[in-house]
């Protein structure tokens, strides 16, 4: 495994295994396109089309990070506290994926979502 | 938390080679590398490599100051050796009043693959990192397919020459009319006109358009990476690839 010049180095097909999970490797192309859309490389269209990810895949993606980041900002709640914000993140991201990602779509839900989170945070 | 000797025994009773000396390794650590925890990691490199390291097991800690240093190394008898050698080293070291990670060495025997086995290691570290408050790993990504796979982690290149040499090859393999080629050099361009200098060029943009994977596999296409572990969303993606969500 070390290369011709004899130099040290880590072995790929280590870090390869991680991403025998093709959820991963999804997980992998979603964070380029999120990252590029970012960046202005490419508009989110584009970046579907070159990372060959379809719109559900990324908006189910963007749904399965909301909640992760939900439950975990509501992890010392009581297990029906998270149940709940998470049917509510759900929801909210099921608009997403029923209708399409826009930009103004998502600046409009995305304060929705802000404003709930504070709701469930402050029990309203 | 501050390390006591008898951590470093069981160091010791595990077959660890503590260089200096005893006393030098504890004085060191105390002082540069408070939070690591030694009994963990040679309890977890134990669990995770024995049965794979063919004997003799040359197993060794080194501390040296100045700049203070914490040299991890575990290797089989025959750890050169392509389809069964077994290989880990790890050094922590201070730069600019910071601790940095060098993965300068990572191999398994083949027996080991399909099993998870590498990122199980790479987050035994991890943990110890954190211990530490290491804020950089650093890794020359080069040996079977590494610069691809390190990519996928979110490792980011700090050499722009490095960038430029692969931008080469994609040049000449995807074709002067490829689309992907197009988003492939507005990714370069993109990350360089704003940082001319920059060391953390976002080459897991580049390894996720399909076609590159490949060209990243090239011989050639080998590159030095940092990630950066006060980067919150790359550390929250560099655990979740290793199996710690959180």
């Amino acid at each position: 495994m070390l290369d011709k010049k004899g130099k040290r180095g880590e072995a790929g097909w280590i870090a390869e295994e991680a991403f025998e999970d093709p959820a991963l490797e999804l997980r992998s192309k979603c964070l380029a396109i999120g990252d590029q859309v970012a960046n202005g490389v490419l508009d989110l269209e584009d970046a579907l089309e070159i990372y060959e990810v379809s719109l559900d895949e990324y908006a189910t993606f963007l749904a399965t990070e909301e909640i992760a980041r939900a439950e975990a900002k509501f992890n010392s709640k009581s297990p029906e506290f998270q149940t709940l914000a998470k049917l509510k993140y759900t929801h909210v991201i099921y608009n997403i994926s029923t209708y399409s990602i826009h930009s103004d779509l998502a600046t409009t839900i995305g304060r929705q979502m802000t404003q709930l989170e504070d709701n469930i945070e402050h029990g309203r | 938390m501050k390390v006591i000797p008898r951590r470093f025994d069981e160091a010791i009773k595990a077959g660890y080679r503590l260089r200096p000396t005893l006393a030098e390794a504890v004085r060191i650590t105390n002082k540069h590398f408070k939070g690591f925890n030694i009994a963990v990691l040679v309890r977890d490199l134990e669990n995770l490599l024995k049965s794979y390291a063919k004997e003799p097991v040359e197993k060794e800690i080194y501390v040296s100051e100045p700049p203070p240093t914490l040299r991890i190394e575990y290797k089989s008898e025959n750890c050169f050796n392509e389809k069964e050698g077994l290989y880990v080293s790890r050094t922590i070291t201070h730069e600019n009043d910071e601790l940095v990670a060098y993965h300068e060495m990572l191999m398994l025997p083949e027996s080991s693959r399909k099993q998870g086995l590498g990122k199980k290691i790479i987050a035994a570290f991890l943990e110890q990192y954190e211990n530490m408050e290491v804020k950089r790993i650093n890794l020359y990504a080069a040996l079977s397919d590494g610069g691809a796979a390190w990519a996928k982690f979110g490792f980011k290149a700090t050499k722009r020459s490095e960038m430029e040499r692969i931008l080469l090859i994609a040049e000449q393999s995807l074709g002067e009319k490829s689309k992907k080629l197009k988003v492939v050099r507005d990714t370069f361009n993109n990350y360089y006109e704003k940082e001319p200098d920059g060391k953390a060029f976002p080459i897991q943009n580049w390894v996720a358009i399909p076609g590159m994977e490949t060209i990243l596999k090239k011989a050639d296409s080998h590159w030095h990476g940092c990630m950066d572990l006060t980067n919150s969303k790359d550390l929250l993606n560099f655990k979740h690839y290793v199996g710690q969500k959180r």
